[in-house]
C-alpha cells in the first residue's frame, strides 16, 4: 500500500516536471493528464482494503468477515476521471486552435501576452 | 424557504440548459430566459437575507433527505450561514449586472447562445461553491467554474491572444485544481468524511502530518482560484483578452471564491488562523500580492491588463485583512471583498464601453474621450476614486477598516510583521491612486486623436448596469456603520464561530452563531467628507468656468518619419514643468518616468518575470506549492 | 459479460483504425464493415443494459452512455465519414443533451414540489422503479448524446484534415 502512495506522488511530480520542462504544447497536456492519473491512483489507494470486495449489497452473499472496499473514493475517482477527460479534451481543442493561429507548438513562441 | 438555496443554484443551471435549447432559434427568447434565471436567483438570495442575517438562522439542507445519523454525516448537504450568503449575494448581484451588460455589449458577436449557456453555468457553479457544505462538491464546482471561465476567456478567439490566455489559465489552473483535490482526499483519508461541518468538528483534535499536508494543498488550491501572488500572470492574461462582462465575473466573482475558500479553510475547517504561523502565511501572501501587482500595473499599456493587476492587488488587501484572524480584520476583509466586486466591476465595464465604442484598449493610443463620452467618464471617475480609497466612496471606508485592523493587531501583538503590513498597505493605496491618475489622463483627458473625433457615448443599456454599481459604490461608502451592523457583523460572526457552524449542520444545537463584536475608531464622518467633496467640486467648477478657455487643436496622426516628436507627448505636457517635448526624453505613456527610471532594476526584474511562457508560470505555481508545503511542515 | 464484450469492441476499433487510414479511401474493407455491422447492435444493447442496471451492478449512466456512443465510432469505421454525417444529426443530439439535463433537474425537483428535499428518492413498488434510476437514465441519455456529439465533431475534424493531406499529396 505504501508503494501505491509513493507511485501516486511520483506520477504527480512527474506530471509537474513534464509541464515545467517541456516546451511542446502537446507534452504539456500529457503532463496534465499524468498529474490526473497520479491523483486518481492516490484516491483509489486511500479507499482500498486488503482482500476487500466490491461494495455492492447483494442478499445472500454477505457473511461475517466480508470486507468491502470504501465506495466513496471510488465515486470520487469516477468524477475525477470524467473531469480529467474534459480538461484534456478542452486543452487539446485549444492546442489545435493555437496551432492554427500561431503556426507553432513551441511555448516559447506563444507569448504575445507578457510583461 | 429551506429549498431556496438549491432552487437558486438549479435555476441558474436550468436557465443555461433552457437557453441552449430555446435560444438557438431566436436570441430574444434566449435573452429572456437568461434574464429570468438571473433575476430569480437574485430574488431567492435576497429573500434569504431576512432569516439568515436578521434572525440569525442557518439553513441546513440535505440532498435527498439524507440527514445525519448519530452525529455522523452521510449525505451531501448545503449549509447557508451568514458568510455563505454574504458571498452568495456578491455572486448573484455581479451575475445580474454582468448579464444585463452583456445583452448590449455582446450583441455584435455570433454564437451568443453558447456564451450565455457558459455564462449561466459559471454563475451556477460559483453559487454552488459558496453555498455548498461538502468539500468534494466544492472541488467539482471549482472545476465547472474553471472550465466555463476558460471557455469564456477564449470566446472571442479572433481577438489577439485570447486562445493563449485561455490555455495558460487552463494549464496553471489545473495545478490549483489538482492540489485542491489532493487536499480533499487527504482530509478524507484522515477523517473519513467530506462534510465540512463534520471536518470542522473533527479536524482540530485530529491534527497530524497528513492533515498539515492537506491544509497546505487546500490553501494553495484556493490561492490559485484567488490568483494570489505567483498566479497573478494568469489573471492578467485572462482579463486582458476576455470580454468585459467576463472580466467582471473573473475579478468580481471567481477571485471571491478563492477568498471564500481561504476564509472557510482557516477559520472554520482547520480553525488555525489564531496560530501566528498561519496568520503570517495568509497575511504574507496578501502583502506580497498587493505590492507586486500594483507595481506591475505601472508598466502596462493595455487598459484591461492594467485593471487586472489592480484587481489582484485589491484581492491582496482582502487576504491581508482576513489573515489577521481578528473580528475587525475579518469584517474589514469582507467589506473590502464586496467593495472590490463593485468598483472593479464598474471599472471593467467602463473599459468594455471604451472598447465597444473605439475598438481599442491601448493606453498610448486613446485619449481625450471625456468630450465624447462624458457620462462614461463620470462613471470611471467614481470607480477610480473608489479603488484609490478617496472618501466618501466605499474604497475609503473599507481601507480605513483594514488599516485600523492592522493597527489594532500590530498594537496588541507588538509584532514588526504587522507594522510592515500596514506600511505596505498604505504604500499600495498611494501607488494605486498614482496609477489611476495615469489612466484617467491617458484615456479620458489629454489630447484626442483625430480618428476618435466622432466616437459616440455608449448605449444607455450599457450605462444602466454601470450606474447601478456606481450607486452601490457611493451608498456603501456613505453608510459603513449600518452596513457593518446588518451584514458584516453576522457574516464575520458566522465565520468565527466554528462550533456553531459544525453543530447546526449536524443537528447538535440550533444556537445562532451570533455577531462578531468589534469597535471602530471614530473620525469617520461621511457627511463632513461629502460636504468637503462638494465644496472642492464647487471651487473647481468656479475656477474652470471663470478661467480663460482655450480650445486645444485636435492632434494629427503621428508622423512616421520624425519619431523624435511624437505628438502624443503633448497630452502629458502639464506634468513636465514646461519643457518642450522635443527636449524631453520621456515617452508619451510614461507619466511616471522618473519614478520608473530610479527603480529600473526592480521593474525590469518583474517585467521579465512575467515572461508569458506557460512553463514558467507552471514552475512558479509548483514552487509556490512546494514552498507552502515546506512552510507548513516546518512550522505547523 | 463486461469482461467479454469490452475488449472485443476495443480490438475491432484498434484493428480497424489501422486499416482504413493507410490504404486508399474508398476501399474500407469488407471485414471492417462486417465487424461494424456485427458489433453495432451489440454495443447499443450492452450500453442500454449497463444504463438500466446502474442501480444494482457496477456501471451506470456514464459508462453505459459512453458504450452507446461508441456506435458513432463503429459507423465511422465501417462506413466512413460520409455516412456518418447522413446518419446522425448533430443538432438533434445537441438538443437531446439539453433535454436530458433538464430531465435530470426536473426529476430532482419533484422532491421540492411535493414538499420534501431535492433529489428525494421515491420508490414506486408496483413498477419496481425509483427516481434515482430515472435520474441515472437521464445521465445515460445525456452522456450518450454528449459523447456522440463530441465524437462526430472530432471525427469531422479528422476527416477534413485527412482530405487536406490527400489533396496536398495529389498536388
Amino acid at each position: 500500500m505504501t508503494f501505491n502512495y509513493i507511485a501516486a506522488f511520483f506520477f504527480i511530480v512527474l506530471g509537474f516536471y513534464c509541464m515545467i520542462t517541456r516546451h511542446n504544447l502537446f507534452k504539456i497536456v500529457i503532463g496534465m493528464s499524468v498529474v490526473d492519473y497520479g491523483t486518481n491512483l492516490l484516491i483509489v489507494s486511500i479507499g482500498a482494503t486488503n482482500g476487500g470486495t466490491a461494495p455492492i449489497y447483494t442478499p445472500g452473499e454477505i457473511h461475517p468477515g466480508t470486507v468491502f472496499v470504501d465506495p466513496i473514493p471510488m465515486a470520487l475517482t469516477l468524477t475525477s476521471i470524467v473531469i480529467g477527460a474534459c480538461i484534456t479534451a478542452m486543452a487539446l481543442s485549444l492546442v489545435i486552435k493555437l496551432y492554427e493561429r500561431y503556426g507553432t507548438l513551441d511555448t516559447r513562441e506563444i507569448r504575445r501576452l507578457h510583461g | 424557504m429551506e429549498n431556496l438555496p438549491i432552487l437558486a443554484i438549479m435555476t441558474l443551471f436550468m436557465g443555461a440548459f433552457l437557453n441552449s435549447l430555446l435560444g438557438r432559434r431566436s436570441r430574444k427568447v434566449g435573452n429572456t430566459v437568461v434574464f429570468i434565471a438571473m433575476a430569480l436567483a437574485l430574488g431567492m438570495m435576497l429573500a434569504l437575507i431576512r432569516p439568515v442575517f436578521f434572525e440569525g438562522r442557518t439553513i441546513c439542507y440535505w440532498m435527498g433527505g439524507w440527514a445525519p445519523d448519530a452525529g455522523w454525516a452521510y449525505g451531501i448537504g448545503l449549509e447557508v450561514d451568514a458568510l455563505s450568503l454574504f458571498f452568495g449575494l456578491i455572486v448573484t448581484i455581479a451575475v445580474m449586472v454582468s448579464g444585463v451588460y452583456s445583452f448590449t455589449y455582446m450583441a455584435r458577436d455570433d454564437s451568443q447562445v453558447n456564451f450565455y449557456t457558459l455564462f449561466l453555468m459559471l454563475s451556477g457553479a460559483v453559487l454552488g461553491l459558496v453555498l455548498s457544505g461538502d468539500l468534494f462538491n466544492v472541488y467539482v464546482m471549482v472545476e465547472i467554474m474553471t472550465f466555463s471561465a476558460v471557455a469564456l476567456t477564449a470566446f472571442r478567439n479572433d481577438y489577439d491572444g485570447a486562445l493563449e490566455g485561455a490555455f495558460k489559465y487552463l494549464v496553471v489552473g489545473s495545478i490549483g485544481s489538482t492540489s485542491l483535490l489532493v487536499g480533499t482526499i487527504l482530509v478524507y483519508a484522515n477523517l473519513h468524511t467530506l462534510n465540512m461541518a463534520q471536518i470542522a468538528q473533527l479536524a482540530p483534535s485530529h491534527m497530524n502530518a497528513t492533515m498539515v499536508t492537506a491544509f497546505a494543498f487546500l490553501f494553495v488550491g484556493f490561492a490559485t482560484k484567488a490568483f494570489l501572488f505567483p498566479f497573478q500572470p494568469l489573471a492578467a492574461d485572462a482579463h486582458a483578452v476576455a470580454p468585459a462582462s467576463i472580466s467582471l465575473m473573473i475579478s468580481g466573482v471567481l477571485t471571491k471564491c478563492g477568498v471564500y475558500g481561504i476564509i472557510r479553510l482557516t477559520y472554520d475547517l482547520f480553525q488555525n488562523i489564531s496560530e501566528s504561523t498561519v496568520s503570517y502565511l495568509v497575511t504574507g501572501f496578501g502583502m506580497v500580492t498587493m505590492f507586486i501587482c500594483v507595481t506591475m500595473a505601472f508598466n502596462q499599456h493595455n487598459f484591461k491588463r492594467l485593471l487586472a493587476f489592480h484587481s489582484i492587488s485589491q484581492v491582496g488587501y482582502v487576504i491581508t485583512a482576513v489573515g489577521l484572524g481578528t473580528p475587525l480584520g475579518l469584517s474589514a476583509g469582507l467589506y473590502h471583498a464586496i467593495n472590490h466586486t463593485l468598483f472593479k466591476g464598474l471599472l471593467f465595464l467602463v473599459a468594455g464601453a471604451v472598447q465597444h465604442e473605439t475598438g481599442s484598449l491601448d493606453l498610448d493610443d486613446l485619449g481625450g474621450l471625456s468630450k465624447n463620452m462624458p457620462r462614461t467618464t463620470a462613471l470611471f471617475l467614481i470607480g477610480a476614486a473608489s479603488i484609490s480609497g478617496l472618501p466618501p466612496f466605499n474604497g475609503f471606508a473599507s481601507k480605513w477598516m483594514i488599516y485600523q485592523a492592522l493597527f489594532e493587531k500590530a498594537g496588541s501583538t507588538g509584532n514588526f510583521f504587522y507594522i510592515l503590513a500596514c506600511v505596505v498597505a498604505l504604500l499600495t493605496s498611494v501607488l494605486t491612486l498614482a496609477s489611476f491618475i495615469k489612466v484617467t489622463q491617458s484615456v479620458f483627458f489629454g489630447q484626442r486623436r483625430a480618428k476618435y473625433a466622432d466616437v459616440k457615448e455608449c448605449p444607455a443599456a450599457m450605462r444602466l448596469p454601470m450606474w447601478i454599481l456606481a450607486i452601490f459604490c457611493v451608498v456603501l461608502g456613505l453608510f459603513p456603520e449600518q452596513f457593518g451592523n446588518w451584514f458584516l457583523r453576522p457574516a464575520a460572526g458566522a465565520a468565527l464561530n466554528a462550533e456553531a457552524y459544525a453543530a447546526q449542520m449536524l443537528g447538535g444545537s440550533t444556537a445562532a452563531a451570533g455577531a462578531a463584536e468589534y469597535t471602530l475608531i471614530g473620525a469617520w464622518q461621511p457627511i463632513v467628507w461629502l460636504l468637503l467633496l462638494v465644496l472642492v467640486c464647487c471651487a473647481m467648477t468656479i475656477v474652470a468656468v471663470s478661467g480663460r478657455r482655450s480650445e486645444p487643436e485636435p492632434l494629427a496622426e503621428p508622423d512616421v518619419e520624425d519619431e523624435q516628436v511624437l505628438p502624443e507627448n503633448a497630452k502629458y505636457e502639464p506634468f513636465f514643468s514646461g519643457e518642450e517635448s522635443h527636449y524631453s526624453q520621456v515617452g508619451g505613456s510614461d507619466l511616471f518616468w522618473g519614478f520608473k527610471e530610479n527603480l529600473k532594476k526592480y521593474f525590469s526584474f518583474w517585467h521579465d518575470w512575467h515572461s508569458g511562457i506557460v512553463n514558467d508560470y507552471a514552475l512558479y505555481g509548483v514552487l509556490c506549492l512546494a514552498a507552502v508545503l515546506c512552510y507548513c511542515a516546518v512550522f505547523l | 459479460m463486461a469482461e467479454q464484450n469490452q475488449p472485443e469492441v476495443i480490438s475491432t476499433e484498434t484493428s480497424a483504425a489501422e486499416t482504413p487510414a493507410r490504404p486508399k479511401k474508398k476501399a474500407l474493407g469488407i471485414i471492417v464493415r462486417y465487424g461494424a455491422n456485427l458489433f453495432l447492435p451489440l454495443a447499443c444493447t450492452f450500453g442500454g443494459y449497463v444504463v438500466l442496471h446502474g442501480d444494482s451492478s457496477p456501471g451506470g449512466g456514464f459508462q453505459g452512455g459512453v458504450l452507446i456512443a461508441s456506435a458513432v465510432l463503429l459507423v465511422f469505421l465501417g462506413y466512413g465519414s460520409q455516412k456518418l454525417s447522413t446518419t446522425f444529426k448533430t443538432s438533434f443530439l445537441h438538443s437531446s443533451e439539453t433535454v436530458a439535463e433538464l430531465m435530470y433537474i426536473a426529476i430532482g425537483l419533484i422532491g421540492v414540489i411535493v414538499g420534501l428535499d431535492f433529489a428525494w428518492n421515491f420508490v414506486i413498488d408496483t413498477f419496481h422503479i425509483e427516481t434515482t434510476i430515472l435520474m441515472n437514465n437521464a445521465v445515460g441519455y445525456h452522456v450518450m448524446a454528449g459523447i456522440g456529439c463530441l465524437l462526430i465533431m472530432m471525427l469531422g475534424m479528422l476527416s477534413t484534415s485527412e482530405s487536406d493531406e490527400e489533396e496536398e499529396d495529389q498536388q
